[in-house]
């Protein structure tokens, strides 16, 4: 078994994410002195191939995207993708504002770059306390992107992807976190979750 | 060292803390923002020197960094300021601030780096405002080009002509209103020509000019004046002109907007012509009362007269020629005061056929020699009922319209029908009516050889003041039908250019119930006493000789007062009372009142010179009375009395 194909191995990472997301609700429910809900969706595993075409199914021709790349035992990067058209819906309702217009400026990057690395810094250190590895991280980036230049700029063949859900308030959005793995570093990480698993 | 000396000359902010948040780095861009030196910071913790970071929401996650933790990132809007940092203008800078982690050898440290994001935040607001205020521009623009657009529709579809012209003239805009106005509907209107050289007519050079020099002076202008269509022929227009006036306070253009006034003043002329008859048969009225009481005495004179001859019959026969040409004079009064009535429908039962009779006898008065009058009669009674002047109004009228069309014809004629309806004979009519097959009509039928009537006008010809006749009312078809349908009838018109036929349909009653209109002859009574009331002692002396002749006692009021007086002394002893309508200190109607108090059921016959239809509404609510029209005829008033004390 050198692929994370079984669907147990899933349920482990899955179980993990959740905990890791436990942690970032419990920062932004803080920050923000507002009830947040996060909910991790299944995650699966697609080719790059695919990826245009179930992002599509889900969002329009843009996305907003925070990534996070990290390094050490398992090398990658982790990403946030956005729906646009309910980005700026999110942040106000996070930032009690008043929504005058859609459109990105810096506060609103600012915000939901804070927001995307909360999200992703509460995955990978509940995967880091699970699975023991050593990384070092990057800096963090914010972009707006076209589902098909972001198929096309990912190097990784394949790709973990699973739906989160964030529940502000009355409001209920639905992001996708998506994990580029090197291949090498793909097949250690399912070793780590197998050996976790019947350790 | 070198690391050292490129942080320091970083333009980014950047301290390093160590896992007791003491300050161990504070490069010379954070001195200058904070306006400490980094020696006076140098081993102090970093949350004493800013409080705030010992918020749970900083701590948590400068603490996750310290242990190996990913980055954290602040942002502007959910942590306004990491470090405050004042600005000249006493505002607090705005920052992203990251906090990374750093290992130090075993040492796990936290670095923050600090971006000013001041300008940027500047630069976007400006570029915020920049935007805003295009949008509104933009906005403002659109909502300006919808108003242009609404306006444009409204103008364009307006139902006064506009135009929109140069000062000189030159037209520049017309709406479709204009184009139908001046007949260029169909055709290719050019923009560009004067407005006061084609367009206006009547201007003489005097008004001309002013008018300029009204809309030059940036006032309006405003009056009637004819206006040339396309073919040259013109109308009269009510026409507005006003300046258009440009930013400067210069005037540019003038807007005109005129309204085609030919049918108003149309209209303007009828209303006159119809005061004109109103006032007319005012004056008819009055003079018809005085005649009738003249009348009255005169007919009765002439009766008693009659009487006194009987011996004697040259003088007999000559006194009823007198009588016969009295009579004739009642008649036409008659006539007249049927034309000066208002409207109040008087039914009574008469034989069609003799009125008809009568009717041309009177209608070749008003025909010209010209023309032929004719008649095509069925021999027969037709009995009717129904009110007898208003259906000769009627007819006359239709007879005055026929002799407008046929008078300048060639052996023209006017030919005066009447027959039985024969439903079965005419299956157009009664396909149009249905009424006309449930019931017995009598059908007249007015025909001429005149120009005929256009197709487009013969649905208008019934329309109160339609006229086609330059000096014509345009009523007298209008109160035709009125006079008609108030008759129960209905009526009827077709045209060609042959000649035009008026048809006229009036109920006949059933011939056993018609019977009994014709009287018996009346038969004389005794040992009744009539009060009789008129102010006119002429009238009232005749009236009395008559009564006495016919055998009843008499007793005379000169007034209302008198009568309600002679009532209180003799009010048992009178049968019946003959009370005018018009008197001085108390009217008849007045008089009538307060008699009926003591005597309720005392019958009264209203005497009226007027037309009756002006006393009738009075009248009406007495029981046991009725109205009868001066001069009376003797056996015509015999009958009624008995009618009442039968």
């Amino acid at each position: 078994m050198t692929e994370m194909t079984q669907t147990n191995q899933f349920s482990r990472l899955h179980s993990i994410c959740q905990v890791g997301l436990k942690q970032a609700e419990s920062v932004l429910s803080g920050m923000v002195t507002q009830a947040i809900t996060l909910t991790a969706g299944d995650i699966s595993l697609i080719e790059v191939e695919r990826l245009q075409e179930t992002l599509s199914n889900r969002y329009a021709e843009n996305i907003s995207q925070v990534s996070m790349s990290f390094e050490g035992d398992v090398a990658g990067s982790l990403f946030v993708l956005f729906p646009p058209e309910t980005t700026t819906v999110l942040i106000n309702t996070l930032t009690k504002s008043v929504m005058r217009n859609y459109e990105m400026d810096v506060f609103r990057i600012g915000t939901i770059t804070e927001v995307g690395n909360i999200l992703l810094s509460g995955v990978i250190a509940a995967v880091v306390t699970a699975t023991g590895v050593s990384l070092s991280y990057s800096t963090l980036d914010y972009d707006e992107i076209s589902i098909l230049v972001l198929s096309k700029q990912t190097r990784e063949q394949r790709m973990l992807l699973g739906e989160l859900m964030i529940q502000v308030e009355s409001l209920e959005v639905s992001v996708m976190v998506m994990g580029a793995f090197e291949s090498e570093s793909l097949v250690q990480l399912n070793k780590l979750l197998a050996k976790g698993e019947t350790s | 060292m070198m690391y050292t000396d490129v942080l320091q000359s970083l333009s980014d902010g950047v301290c390093i803390i160590d896992q007791n948040y003491r300050i161990i780095f504070w490069n010379k861009q954070l001195e200058k923002w904070s306006k400490y030196g980094a020696d006076d910071l140098l081993g102090k913790r970093l949350d004493d020197v800013y409080p705030h970071l010992k918020e749970m929401k900083y701590k948590l996650r400068i603490d996750q960094v310290l242990q190996q933790g990913p980055p954290a990132f602040f942002s502007m809007l959910l942590h306004h300021h990491v470090f405050s940092f004042p600005l000249r203008d006493g505002s607090m800078q705005a920052q992203r601030v990251t906090v990374s982690p750093l290992r130090n050898g075993d040492e796990m440290l936290a670095l923050f780096t600090v971006v000013d994001m001041t300008r940027s935040v500047l630069r976007e607001s400006k570029y915020k405002e920049v935007l805003a205020s295009y949008e509104r521009e933009i906005e403002r623009r659109k909502h300006l080009e919808r108003q242009n657009e609404m306006l444009v529709r409204a103008v364009d579809r307006a139902a006064e002509a506009f135009v929109i012209m140069r000062i000189n003239g030159e037209i520049e805009y017309v709406n479709k209103a204009f184009l139908a106005q001046t007949g260029w509907v169909n055709a290719a209107f050019k923009l560009g020509e004067s407005y006061w050289d084609k367009y206006l007519l009547s201007l003489d050079d005097s008004l001309n000019l002013m008018v300029r020099q009204v809309v030059l002076a940036a006032e309006t202008w405003q009056g009637r004046t004819e206006i040339k269509r396309k073919d040259g022929s013109t109308f009269m227009a009510s026409v507005s002109i006003a300046p258009i006036i440009n930013e400067h306070g210069k005037v540019t253009h003038a807007v005109v907007v005129q309204e085609d006034i030919s049918e108003q003043l149309k209209f303007e002329m009828q209303y006159r012509q119809s005061q004109k008859q109103e006032a007319l048969a005012t004056l008819i009225g009055g003079i018809a009362h005085d005649f009738n009481n003249l009348l009255s005495g005169m007919l009765g004179h002439l009766y008693l007269a009659n009487r006194e001859v009987k011996d004697m019959p040259k003088t007999s026969v000559r006194l009823g020629k007198i009588q016969g040409v009295a009579n004739d004079i009642a008649g036409i009064v008659q006539q007249l005061m049927t034309f000066a009535r208002k409207d109040e429908v008087k039914r009574r039962k008469f034989p069609l056929g003799s009125f008809v009779k009568e009717f041309v006898r009177f209608a070749e008065h008003t025909v010209p020699d010209n023309i032929k009058l004719s008649i095509d009669f069925q021999r027969a009674d037709f009995p009717c009922q129904g009110d007898v002047e208003s259906l000769q109004e009627a007819l006359l009228n239709i007879i005055q319209n026929a002799v407008d069309a046929a008078v300048d014809e060639h052996e023209s004629k006017i030919i005066l029908g009447l027959h039985s309806w024969d439903t079965e004979g005419d299956s157009i009519w009664s396909a149009k009516y249905p009424a006309l097959a449930e019931g017995k009509f009598a059908h007249i039928t007015i025909e001429d050889n005149g120009v005929g009537i256009s197709s487009d006008d013969i649905h208008k010809v019934f329309d109160p003041f339609f006229t086609t006749k330059t000096l014509g009312s345009g009523l007298g078809l209008a109160v035709a039908i009125g006079n008609v349908k108030n008759n129960h009838g209905i009526i009827d018109i077709e045209s060609s250019t042959d000649g035009t036929i008026v048809h006229v349909w009036l109920p006949l009653l059933d011939v056993h119930a018609s019977a009994k209109f014709h009287h018996d002859m009346p038969t004389v009574l005794s040992d009744k006493t009539v009060l009789l009331v008129d102010d006119d002692v002429l009238v009232r002396m005749t009236c009395a000789e008559m009564l006495q002749a016919l055998g009843y006692e008499t007793l005379q009021a000169e007034d209302g007062q008198y009568a309600v007086d002679m009532m209180q002394e003799h009010g048992d002893t009178i049968d019946l009372i003959i009370m005018d309508m018009v008197m001085p200190r108390m009217v008849g109607t007045a008089a009538a009142s307060q008699i009926r108090q003591v005597y309720p059921d005392v019958p009264i016959i209203f005497a009226t010179a007027y037309d009756q239809s002006i006393s009738i509404k009075a009248t009406k609510n007495f029981a046991h009375s009725m109205l009868m029209s001066k001069p009376f005829h003797p056996d015509t008033l015999q009958e009624n009395i008995e009618a009442f004390l039968h």
